[in-house]
């Protein structure tokens, strides 16, 4: 690709001087004269806006706005570094979004586990990573599948951004809109995959992404309160949806379906493999939870899993569930910090019979 | 012991083969005309290696050096799953002989079950095969659920090979009786799994290597080709190319046969999901 990039510059450039010399040769010496100028003020504003990417791309790769794209997928194991460790026949893993990405952390439980959940993520992709991954899992290993509250009304991200990190860790027939281009660009010059994100990024930085580091909780109950309406509301805006207990919308019925038909096959894999898939939807704070009714949890979750999963695997739910429910496992109204992700994938575990209570 | 096991469509192939995974021009060169001194006669190569080219040019070199000609040797090559999508399988073996510098291969593999494409691929492979462009065809990777499908699918050709990763650590016993059931050759690759320390450090194999005056990977070998498995192992180094075909000269007890067996641990070197998505 490089080479490519040379190569067009190279040819460009050496066009760009014939023409010149040809002008010169044809229009006599103050032609020439006049088309030297000319050629070097081109190689020169060339060169400007050449060191000024350069210079753009190197500030934007120091942001954390490039680096947040990228967060966690280095959890991720590769050829390599599978032949380099040791760990095989991994117990249990997870996939899901930003939820069960907070949600579990087996580094000190008693079986082997991964979590390849990431923020954010839709099922289409959660499947994806499944599919790229699964063989870690040793035989009759145990399979989360993570959903989350508006999950079903997901169906992929329309922003090519949310693809980005995929280029990391997955393989490249499962990423959306993959091209070998944008594979180098992301790598090399970040500037020209988002120019827009990348600029932005410039200007204003965004924090350091840094809540997988979160142990406590920093907000009062009047605080997670209004997190929580924060939740909703950009969920109901995200998923135009003006009244959570009114009927579904057709675009949503239309995403609800698509992906019972995809948990349906999910299921269908993973037992096709020899593994034991469980539905699993993870605690939230009352504050959160206290916002969704029991006709909204029946239509937008529970009717849609009854209606994946016709082989009856578990379905663990733990959205109101008080043994993890207490605000101080949470950094916010929705995610657990790492204490309560220790102590919820011990519950889990637990109650998978996985680990002795 | 029989340097050569008969396949089921009766074509003879060495019992032992060397793998070229990773090989530039120069090792390459060194361990095929090595090898081939030694007298190993299969060469397992796949279009995904990138180095048919090479293969094709060692060949004649061979030839030319040691005096052994292209008949005499047992090619294997293998369709990659950007072949398998591309679908155009004959047009695929036609480029590979190409590169190779060969008429025929002995053996064409399906290097992976892609998902979606592997039944296709493998009726298109029966039409190659009874082209004569490969004198065997097989497949690779494949867990029991590919080939019930396989099979399922009205295979006219039944594949006369299964390359698996296959040692000690990794003796998936269901994979071997389903093979044994259907007449299927099984071939190991990473026989010696790069040599895991769970190996080198093992005090049973220590024992029955000091036992044979052999090495741990002389032992392993020898427990492949001792119970039909044909192992395809990878080494640079000409020490133990010489080393490697040693193992004609002894046999291993039926209780260090089963001693080796009892590693089996599932140990996986090459996680399939990850070089093959949704396997």
């Amino acid at each position: 690709m490089r080479r490519k990039i040379r190569c067009a510059i190279l040819s460009g450039m050496f066009l760009l001087l014939i023409g010149i010399l040809l002008i010169g040769m044809y229009g006599g010496t103050e032609a020439l004269l006049v088309c030297a100028y000319a050629l070097a003020a081109v190689v020169i504003l060339l060169t400007l806006a050449a060191g000024m990417f350069l210079y753009a791309n190197r500030r934007f790769k120091n942001t954390n706005r490039y680096k947040n794209l990228f967060v966690g997928t280095d959890k991720y194991i590769n050829s390599t570094t599978y032949r380099t460790n040791h760990t095989r026949n991994y117990d249990i893993a997870n996939v899901g979004s930003s939820s069960a990405v907070f949600a579990f952390d087996y580094k000190d439980s008693a079986v082997k586990g991964c979590n390849w959940a990431m923020a954010p993520e839709s099922l289409a992709y959660n499947f994806r990573v499944l599919k790229n991954y699964f063989s870690l899992l040793k035989k009759d290993g145990t399979l989360l599948i993570t959903m989350t509250p508006f999950g079903f009304c997901l169906k992929d991200y329309s922003n090519d951004l949310a693809n980005a990190k995929y280029y990391r860790y997955l393989d490249f027939r499962l990423i959306l809109g993959y091209t070998r281009w944008k594979r180098y660009v992301l790598k090399k010059y970040p500037l020209l995959y988002s120019p827009v994100y990348a600029l932005k990024g410039i200007v204003r930085d965004q924090p350091d992404d840094n809540r997988l580091a979160l142990a406590t909780n920093p907000m009062f109950s009047e605080e997670l309160e209004t997190d929580a309406i924060r939740w909703v509301e950009n969920w109901k805006k995200q998923f135009s949806i003006s009244d959570l207990d009114a009927p579904v919308s057709e675009r949503n019925r239309e995403n609800m379906v698509y992906n019972t038909n995809l948990l349906a096959e999910m299921i269908s894999f993973s037992l096709e493999r020899d593994l034991k898939p469980v539905i699993v939807l993870p605690p939230t704070t009352s504050a959160l939870s206290s916002n969704f009714s029991d006709h909204f949890c029946e239509t937008y979750i529970y009717s849609i899993i009854r209606n994946a999963n016709t082989q009856g695997i578990p379905f663990l739910n733990y959205l109101r569930d008080d043994r993890f429910a207490k605000d101080e496992l949470f950094f916010n109204s929705f995610f657990l910090n790492a204490e309560g992700r220790k102590v919820f994938t011990q519950g889990i575990l637990s109650d998978l019979k996985l680990i002795k209570k | 012991m029989d340097m050569y096991r008969t396949l089921n469509n009766g074509v003879k192939m060495p019992s032992i083969g060397i793998g070229t995974y990773q090989m530039d021009w120069k090792t390459l060169r060194q361990v095929l005309l090595t090898g081939t001194s030694y007298g190993f006669r299969s060469i397992d190569t796949a279009y995904a290696y990138y180095n048919e080219s090479l293969i094709g040019k060692a060949l004649k070199l061979i030839e030319k050096e040691n005096g052994v000609k292209r008949e005499e040797l047992f090619l294997t090559t293998k369709i990659a799953n950007g072949q398998q999508i591309k679908g155009d399988i004959q047009q695929q073996i036609d480029d590979s002989l190409k590169k190779l510098q060969t008429d025929y291969v002995d053996l064409w593999l399906m290097h992976w079950p892609y998902p979606g494409h592997y039944i296709d691929t493998w009726h298109k492979m029966e039409k190659v095969y009874r082209s004569g462009k490969a004198r065997a065809i097989g497949v690779c990777n494949f867990r029991e659920r590919h080939l019930h499908a396989l099979l399922e699918s009205g295979t006219k050709v039944m594949p006369m090979v299964m390359q698996i990763e296959y040692h000690p650590l990794r003796n998936v016993p269901s994979m071997i009786a389903l093979c044994n059931e259907h007449g299927i050759q099984v071939e190991a690759y990473s026989p010696l799994c790069l040599m895991n320390k769970r190996l080198t450090k093992n005090e049973n194999l220590k024992s029955i290597a000091a036992k044979y005056n052999k090495t741990i990977p002389q032992i392993i070998l020898r427990w492949d080709i001792q119970h039909g498995i044909i192992p395809v192992f990878k080494s640079a180094n000409p020490g133990r190319l010489k080393e490697n075909i040693g193992i004609y000269d002894f046999a291993l007890s039926p209780d260090e046969m089963e001693s080796l067996f009892a590693m089996d641990e599932d140990y996986k070197f090459h996680p399939e999901s990850l070089n093959c998505p949704g396997y």
